[in-house]
């Protein structure tokens, strides 16, 4: 017995001791990550203490009185988005509207059971139907709005017969209905090569099934994917036996099923689109039974229900499309460099490779295309072949290998959509002040005998001259939409502009100053005019410069081309107005300043150039400092000591806030004001560090000592997302259960997801900027009942190519468009608390490899194309975060390019948000390090630096190194001081007064984890003493009994 | 072989508890993991089982060598916890379906090694190094 007593004490010991060593190491991770769990359980590790208060704390209210309010507000925004964003592209026989009161309607395609709503994975991703809410596709929409629909048929592609050719993305173990790309975080090398587009034969139908859709209307369902971490690929085949001649074109199947549409109705036929990619529908065009097309786009949660309003009539489509229907997608010249393209240097590449896996920066992709992306190709080669220049019908980039010709290429053109009913559009004048506002007059008259709205789009022609600088022969400046106008009614719209978007970046020129580049107005004639879309303004400005319309292709029946509407102004050369601290600073991503001649870029001097896929290169050494992410070393920049930490100012946060006498909030102090430093010094550079390096997962550290609490974001742009399910209540606890906008476990909207509206094309296509900065208002809403601080929306990416999967969450190939709606929606959330962190600064235009990517362009085509994109919303600083890009631009990380981060957005554009790396998706190339020095900000992550050859950024190693770098730690004061002026502005300051105390307490659950470490500790002492004894007692017995033998 | 005639069961449970723990730190560096107080806590466990293999060839029936085992069944659970330390994000990022599994393969493998390890020493504990008289 003795024996077995010490075995088993001593077991117990070693066990238990175990136990200990995994409680306290286990209670240790949980407490560096507290706030994380407390977020997630609803805890909180403070308690919030009033003593006196000079008002209630609240600085940002809600405009409802109940949460049920704003989830039906929410709904019918939704809605009213989906339907002034739905666009009419075709409406033979005045076949739409639709009278639901007498007209059935079957609903063809496999994809009209299993639409899409939004994105497959990622940050646009819709919650499924539950907690009561719906999330309605075509066939429940339907429903709800009272249509008359074909049971059968449904009941048909719902049955199990249809099932295997259903859309079904397999991601990570779960099924997701309805999506069917392959998202990849991890490096690849080779382009998707699977599409399946979920349509079934037509042998599947039987007899009985077309029997039942005889002498019904036809609503065809054609529908594309979209997602994060995933590019559509020419390499793409259907693994489910269907077959396409390239992934947007119609499929095999979905012609069956088209021709069996059109047998088996009663004459009518409608398309939907229910596609962020741009289809190529061409046939669908050309096809005389086909009535109507009507592009949805991917509608979110609500939006077919607005889809259903256009369908029956109860809505006037007013839609016009943010991209360009090409008759081939792959014509665009982007196309000719996305996707995958390795340097020759790869960490693949066997004995030649230099760059390793950690480096992430196999990959790189040229944009040859230079400013001429969508329609600005399209619509500017098109001027060239009507004037004959520049070799602008040469078949080179035409997609029939012909002469290149606009009818052959454009199906539907940017900014394209139909109405009900007729409009006449004048343009009365445009007062052009450079250096001031300018305005452009334009008189909507409703011609038709139907009421609706009208999209007034301006566009102008700038003067080009051949060999200067690259030109876009029409680009679109502003717009303005009308009120529903009756029959006969007229309105005039006045359309305030800002000029300096007419100025082009020339990176030649030499400004009074002496430095080089600058925003050139050059001196000519400025056309100003408008149209429905951006062929039909092009052929008014060429009839004018022509004098004739002879020459002029119209591609759809109901253009017209009027040169009488088109305003001419002459200006006088310009380069220094809109050239302020402007100068050249992007050249190292020009690949050809890096590599001569190593790309043939887009030139309106030639069309028949730059065509040329950018194919093995080898980085140059100076390259290879940004692939090997040694970009910046911490070498003691500046003296030790020159940068203040710790101070004791006695200053908190919300004394930074101006309330008035009642205290009402009335903003806070300016960021010029030096009273922001003296905050700041009171930081320690440990704290700083470890927000800095800590600047996710969704909250923001909190920062003891300036009193500011943790900042909570979510992901956007489309609600707060990624967490679909956390629903309002999510994020309070009791210690905000005074706030009014508290939402309690009971509430019946407690649960309801937030992830909702329609995806960014079906907002850019309704071409209303109300109703975008309505949705920025709603955004901010739900940051008041969901308890959250900040939204990683909207994206502003420029759809660079219609292949990248990921379009769906940006606006627009158009950067005024993407522009203008951003600064809407942002100003929007702005006004109710919520900071507005778009993304991603910027460059980020493809998925494929998007982790690392090295992305080459030229400096004006950056400037005029995807960085205009970001400039309205951070010039005007309605944005107040962004988020930089995963990228590299040319061969530096974006959020380590101080030419992005800090020349362009803080010298020029005089930005004063602040900015956060994506997911830290490679701890290696997006370190922490090069990351603050070029001016990025915040990482968003809680440990991948750990396991990283950098270290983490409090390590003591890496804290004794930024203590010698003052040039460092000004920079990590720099980017905190950005956070901390946006954050006192939001309603994360809500309740919070300067009376205001925080009291830290225990949860629960450490609670619970201190019980258990001393528990075990208790147990293994006394496991261990037993154990001594027993071993002690059993050496006497031994010992009594030698002694006895002996 | 005279060497082994003495040995307990506990002796062959910690020698493979070591090779496990040994295992543990090659796959936990094919993770391109690189945290030096996991390494240094795996490699103190395998060196302590070496001494007490070593130690035991020439001195025999001395029960305080059992501590060796006590004291790397500790260690081999402390790496395992701060292992985990490092793989928050990522772990996190599979669960939420935004890295696949590939990513965190080799880390899981090594927390599986380890954890093997630990029961191993466990057993081992019970048994000890060597065959009592009795």
């Amino acid at each position: 017995m003795k024996q077995s007593a010490e075995k088993r004490w001593r077991c117990l010991t070693t066990v238990i001791a175990s136990l200990l060593a995994v409680a306290v190491g286990g209670g240790s991770i949980a407490n560096t990550r507290a706030d994380f769990i407390n977020s997630r359980l609803g805890t909180t590790g403070y308690r919030m203490e009033q003593s006196e208060s000079s008002g209630d704390g609240i600085y940002y209210d809600s405009e409802f009185d109940s949460l049920e309010e704003l989830v039906k507000a929410k709904e019918e925004l939704a809605a009213e988005i989906s339907s002034e964003g739905s666009v009419l592209f075709k409406n033979e026989n005045q076949a739409l509207p639709l009278d639901k009161g007498s007209e059935k309607v079957t609903l063809w395609g496999l994809n009209s059971h299993l639409p899409g709503l939004a994105g497959l994975i990622g940050s646009s991703v819709v919650a499924d139907a539950e907690h009561g809410q719906t999330a309605y596709g075509i066939e429940e929409a339907m429903e709800e709005r009272g249509f008359q629909v074909n049971e059968s048929m449904k009941a048909f592609y719902a049955s199990d017969v249809c099932a295997p050719y259903y859309r079904k993305a397999s991601f990570f173990g779960n099924e997701v209905p309805g999506h069917s790309l392959s998202p990849a975080f991890a490096a690849s090398y080779k382009e998707a090569d699977s599409y399946l587009v979920g349509e079934a034969p037509g042998s599947l139908y039987t007899d009985d099934v077309l029997a039942s859709a005889k002498d019904t209307t036809a609503v065809v369902v054609l529908s594309r994917d979209s997602s994060e971490a995933a590019d559509y690929s020419i390499n793409m085949k259907d693994p489910n036996g269907d077959s396409f001649e390239r992934p947007l074109a119609i499929s095999a199947y979905e012609r069956e099923m088209i021709a069996l549409a059109k047998e088996n109705s009663n004459g009518k036929v409608i398309v939907l689109i229910n596609s962020d990619m741009p289809m190529e529908i061409e046939e669908l065009k050309q096809d005389q039974d086909i009535d109507s097309i009507l592009w949805t786009g991917l509608p979110g949660m609500n939006g077919f229900l607005g889809v259903c309003d256009v369908l029956s009539g109860d809505v006037n489509p007013s839609g016009h499309i943010s991209d360009t229907y090409a008759s081939n997608a792959t014509s665009s010249p982007s196309m000719n460099n996305f996707g995958l393209y390795l340097y020759s240097n790869n960490s693949t590449a066997g004995a030649d490779a230099e760059l390793t896996e950690t480096n992430k920066a196999d990959w790189y992709v040229v944009e040859t295309e230079g400013i001429y992306v969508g329609y600005k190709y399209y619509e500017t080669r098109y001027e060239d072949t009507v004037l004959g220049q520049g070799n602008a019908d040469s078949p080179e980039g035409a997609s029939t290998g012909n002469a290149w010709s606009y009818e052959d290429e454009v199906t539907y053109p940017f900014g394209y959509g139909l109405s009900y009913t007729k409009f006449e559009q004048k343009l009365e004048s445009v007062d052009v002040s450079i250096g001031g506002e300018c305005m452009a007059k334009v008189t909507v008259t409703n011609v038709g005998d139907v009421a609706g709205k009208d999209v007034a789009q301006l566009y102008v022609q700038t003067p080009y001259t051949e060999n200067g600088i690259e030109k876009a022969a029409v680009q679109l400046l502003d717009f303005g939409k009308t009120k529903v106008l009756e029959p006969g009614e007229s309105e005039t719209l006045e359309i305030t502009f800002d000029p300096q978007y007419l100025a082009s970046y020339d990176e030649d020129a030499v400004k009074a100053n002496g430095t080089q580049g600058a925003w050139v107005l050059d001196e000519g004639e400025y056309y100003f005019t408008v149209g429905n879309g951006a062929h039909e303004a092009l052929n008014n400005i060429l009839a004018d410069k022509t004098g004739t319309t002879d020459n002029l292709t119209r591609i759809t029946t109901d253009e017209t081309i009027k040169k009488e509407n088109v305003v001419k102004v002459s200006l006088q050369e310009d380069q220094e107005t809109y050239s302020v601290n402007v100068e050249n600073t992007l050249q190292d991503a020009d690949i050809n300043k890096q590599i001569p001649d190593a790309a043939e870029y887009t030139t309106r001097t030639d069309w028949s150039k730059g065509w040329k896929s950018v194919e093995g290169l080898t980085p140059t050494e100076e390259m290879m400092k940004g692939l090997t992410n040694s970009t910046y070393e911490l070498t003691g920049n500046g003296s030790a000591g020159d940068v203040t930490w710790g101070a004791d100012n006695g200053l908190r946060a919300v004394d930074f806030i101006i309330t008035d006498g009642d205290g009402n909030y009335q903003g806070v102090l300016p960021l010029s004001d030096p009273k922001w430093d003296e905050l700041l010094d009171q930081l320690t550079m440990e704290e700083a560090a470890n927000f800095l390096e800590k600047a996710g997962d969704k909250n923001f550290e909190k920062l003891d000592s300036i009193g500011l609490t943790e900042a909570i974001w979510y992901d956007g742009p489309i609600g707060f997302s990624y967490d679909q399910i956390a629903g309002y209540k999510t994020r309070w606890t009791d210690a905000n259960k005074d706030e009014p906008t508290y939402v309690p476990e009971d509430n019946p909207y407690a649960q309801y997801s937030m992830s909702s509206m329609p995806t960014e094309p079906v907002v850019a296509a309704a071409f209303n900027k109300e109703l975008a900065e309505r949705e920025g208002e709603l955004f901010g809403e739900d940051g008041l009942w969901a308890n959250v601080n900040s939204i990683a929306g909207p994206g502003l990416n420029l759809h660079r190519s219609p292949y990248c999967s990921r379009n769906h969450e940006y606006y627009s190939e158009d950067a005024m468009l993407t522009n203008l709606l951003g600064q809407a929606v942002c100003r929007g959330g702005q006004s109710k608390g919520i900071m507005m962190m778009p993304k991603h600064y910027a460059f980020n235009h493809q998925e494929l490899n998007r982790s690392g990517t090295s992305t080459f362009f030229t400096e004006q085509a950056a400037r005029e194309n995807e960085l205009r994109c970001f400039q309205g919303v951070m010039s005007n600083n309605y944005a107040q975060g962004v988020m930089t890009g995963f990228n590299r631009v040319g061969s530096v990380f974006s959020g380590a390019h101080a030419g992005l981060q800090m020349q362009i957005a803080r010298e020029e554009w005089g930005y004063e948000g602040y900015t956060v790396t994506d997911m830290v998706n490679g701890a290696d190339y997006m370190n922490w390090r090069d990351n603050i020095f070029g001016g990025g900000g915040g990482c968003l992550t809680t440990s991948a630096y750990e396991t990283s050859e950098i270290g983490s950024m409090t390590s003591k190693e890496n804290l004794e190194l930024i203590a010698g770098d003052a040039v460092f730690q000004q920079r990590m004061k720099d980017n905190i001081k950005y956070f901390v002026y946006n954050t006192v502005k939001s309603n994360t300051m809500n309740s919070i007064t300067s009376s205001t105390r925080y009291v830290k307490v225990m949860t629960w659950w450490q609670g619970t984890l201190l019980g258990v470490q001393i528990a075990f500790g208790v147990l293994t002492f006394v496991f261990a003493f037993l154990f001594f004894k027993a071993s002690v007692q059993k050496g006497k017995k031994k010992e009594e009994i030698v002694n006895e033998i002996s | 072989m005279k060497y082994l005639e003495n040995k307990a069961i506990g002796f062959y449970f910690s020698i493979l508890g070591a090779v496990l723990a040994l295992a543990g730190i090659i796959v936990y560096r094919q993770a391109k993991n690189t945290e030096p107080l996991i390494m240094t806590l795996l490699a103190a466990v395998v060196l302590l089982q070496a001494a007490a293999v070593v130690f035991l060839a020439f001195v025999r029936g001395r029960k305080a060598v059992n501590l060796v085992i006590m004291a790397d069944a500790v260690l081999v659970a402390a790496a395992l916890v701060l292992s985990f330390r490092t793989q928050v994000d990522a772990l996190g990022y599979v669960v939420s379906g935004l890295y696949g599994f590939e990513t965190v393969k080799s880390y899981v493998f090594s927390a599986v090694f380890m954890l093997i390890s630990l029961i191993m020493y466990w057993i081992a504990s019970y048994h000890g190094f060597e065959k009592e008289a009795m």
